[in-house]
């Protein structure tokens, strides 16, 4: 036994199993309870020998950054152990998540609810970005609700560093509804603004109650953003046709008139959000800047978190994300590895699938 | 509030004085000579019981200087392996992949003594280990063809301990882009000394390439490793950069506060107290080996130390 083996067993007998709350093929996820502090927990156990090549670099992805990032709106990674060929994270213990919330219709979202939820968001991703980590993977379901209502960004299986100039970064992230256009034109040097992109279209479906851009595959999310938001000019964003995948969609729109939808934002909102989902992603608003925004400062006040709404169903158990416990699909590259990228819902499919996690 | 630097996992995990280095490596060697002895005992003893009484119990136990020659020496070998391309299969590695390894076998090291682990298993590990937090998935197979005598389970049933042994700690600052930081800084300084100072980056580059194999990044932040190694490559090209960063002279810090003399000492005792820092680092770093060989009867004879001495329980044919 060297020392990590003793720090190992003392960390597995902390944390204490109850009853598993989720199940894959990837991980399993039981919740539980820390015998130091009575606080509960999730423990995610990232199943052994799944994967040809060791363990899994999505499991490496989230201790990675997890290890390294605490802020409130980050979801905390308590402990890390591991036990005969198997990898256990524990999690703080978050009740639901903002999917849950956002379907969940006996809910009404007065404006300061919204704003506080964009708040939240934001002041999570400031911080992750201020620590050079792109999320690259937001979406409701991955903005996690903790029984006080305060938001935590979590799931960094696809997260990684920025500042790796010599490497260029894979395109296939970002589940499809939430992916910027850059990316659905394959550019692989890309850097804090597809996060922004995400939060802007999450804005938006807090106010819609429904997603903004349903794409049923990548083209028709292209013709989709286009349709919605008009054909990019050379002039909003210069380059954009020199982008490796790029391909013209079919007649120049000019876009629709959408901001009537998301006037309950206010004409402040409107204008924040449309600084999110500027084209040119180098002129897309920071997280930094947004924090600042006028629309924070203005009337009404963020609600409070514990004042949030929330589910007021009894909380079962049910399935989780398919990329959560089945891990996120394969993607050969050149090299005969394998790397993740984002699962995007598939509309005709299994939709119980897409269901909504439980911690 | 902390800065950046000072939440990540290297300053609040893997930071330590010297002597806290020191006594950490004293007492993890003891623990494991001191477990290996009790071992050679009970061997002894239960092979008399058998009636054999030959039994080379060992004299002589690795120092922890002993231990520090050989994960030196592997962690060097990482550096070859990768300049060899043994590893690329068709695919250029990502750059930092050196430089993680490289510490992770050293933190490992702090943990663990060569005793219980020798660092000829774990330095591949490492490097597999390595590949993965840089975004570069090494395929297990070929990945084991490039080395002698190692199988698919050397690596995949050592990679959780390693993991573990490691505090799951897996970020490791850059110093290389602290590097190139100073490199910006000191065009900023110097606008018309291009050449000169494109010069200077080569040679501290390769003075950070040694300093990897020191104890430097245990006890300095990499801004300090990286300063040092430009000033290391050109002292008196550091020197104008730190003129312009430290003035000395009051009119240049615009202070209206000339009557307080602490105030006209700041500069000073800040300079002071930086250059004192960067002595220490240089001083890490010359005592770092140059390459993998420069040391190489050493590293033998303290192989064969270990080799003597390893733990009977982890011998096959042991009584154990």
């Amino acid at each position: 036994m060297n020392l990590a083996d003793q720090e190992n067993a003392a960390a597995r007998a902390r944390w204490v199993k109850e009853t598993k709350i989720g199940e894959g093929t990837y991980a399993n996820v039981y919740r539980g309870y820390d015998v130091k502090t009575g606080q509960k927990i999730a423990i995610k156990k990232i199943k052994a020998g799944a994967f040809k090549d060791g363990i899994d670099i999505s499991a490496i992805r989230e201790i990675k950054f997890l290890r390294e990032l605490s802020h409130p709106n980050v979801i905390a990674l308590l402990g890390t152990y591991s036990k005969a060929q198997s990898l256990s994270l524990v999690l703080e213990y978050l009740d639901t998540d903002l999917e849950a919330v956002i379907k969940d219709k006996t809910l009404v979202f007065k404006p300061g609810d919204v704003k506080s939820w964009m708040a939240m968001s934001l002041r999570g991703l400031d911080f992750c970005h201020s620590r050079g980590v792109l999320h690259r993977d937001l979406k409701p379901n991955n903005l996690l609700i903790s029984s006080k209502g305060e938001l935590k960004i979590a799931d960094f299986g696809l997260a990684r560093e920025t500042g790796d100039v010599d490497s260029r970064m894979t395109c296939q992230v970002v589940t499809r509804w939430y992916r910027p256009p850059e990316l659905l034109w394959g550019s692989r040097s890309y850097s804090y603004g597809i996060d922004m992109w995400s939060i802007g279209t999450i804005f938006i479906e807090l106010v819609l109650r429904k997603p903004f851009l349903p794409g049923d595959s990548d083209m028709d999310q292209l013709k989709k953003i286009i349709t919605v938001l008009g054909t990019p000019t050379e002039e909003e964003w210069p380059g954009h046709k020199l982008l490796p995948d790029y391909v013209n969609i079919g007649e120049e729109s000019r876009g629709q008139r959408w901001t009537p939808w998301i006037m309950s934002v206010g004409k402040v909102g409107v204008e924040l959000i449309k600084e999110m989902l500027r084209y040119d992603p180098l002129k897309r608003i920071s997280a930094k800047s947004a924090l600042y925004h006028q629309f924070f400062l203005d009337d009404p006040r963020p609600t409070a978190p514990i004042k949030l709404p929330k589910p007021t169903a009894e909380l079962v158990p049910r399935a989780m994300a398919p990329d959560e416990t089945e891990g996120k699909p394969e993607l050969k590259t050149a090299g005969g590895g394998v790397k993740r990228k984002a699962e995007s819902p598939d509309p005709f499919g299994d939709v119980k699938k897409v269901a909504r996690r439980l911690f | 509030m902390r800065t950046a630097y000072e939440a990540t996992s290297q300053r609040l995990r893997w930071t330590y004085s010297y002597e806290e280095l020191e006594t950490v490596r004293q007492e993890l060697s003891d623990r494991a000579v001191e477990q290996c002895r009790r071992n050679w005992d009970t061997e002894a003893s239960l092979l008399a019981s058998e009636g054999s009484a030959n039994v080379k119990v060992p004299k002589k136990f690795p120092s922890p200087e002993d231990e520090r020659l050989l994960v030196t020496f592997y962690a060097a070998s990482i550096r070859t392996i990768i300049a060899e391309g043994m590893l690329n299969n068709g695919r250029s590695l990502p750059s930092a992949i050196e430089g993680v390894a490289i510490t992770f076998l050293k933190r490992f090291y702090l943990r663990t003594s060569v005793l219980e682990w020798h660092p000829k298993v774990i330095m591949p590990v490492c490097l597999f280990l390595a590949g993965k937090v840089c975004n570069h998935v090494f395929d297990i197979d070929n990945y084991v063809a490039s080395f002698n005598k190692i199988k698919r389970d050397d690596i995949l049933g050592v990679e959780y301990l390693v993991l573990q042994t490691l505090r799951f700690d897996v970020i490791v600052p850059r110093i290389q882009d602290a590097l190139h930081g100073w490199f910006l800084k000191l065009q900023d300084a110097n606008p018309s000394g291009v050449n000169r100072i494109e010069a200077a980056y080569l040679v501290a580059q390769s003075h950070l390439k040694r300093s990897r194999l020191s104890d430097a990044e245990f006890i300095y932040t990499p801004s300090q490793i990286a300063a040092t190694c430009f000033r290391m490559a050109d002292a008196r090209l550091f020197q104008t950069a730190l003129d312009k960063l430290l003035p000395l002279d009051a009119e240049s810090q615009g202070g209206t506060e000339s009557n307080s003399g602490q105030q006209s000492l700041k500069p000073l005792l800040a300079r002071e107290s930086l250059l004192d820092i960067l002595q220490h680092v240089q001083n890490a770093i010359e005592s770092a080996p140059l390459d993998a060989s420069s040391e190489m009867d050493k590293v033998k004879a303290a192989d064969k130390l270990v080799k003597l001495a390893q733990d009977p329980a982890k011998n096959k044919s042991s009584a154990l």
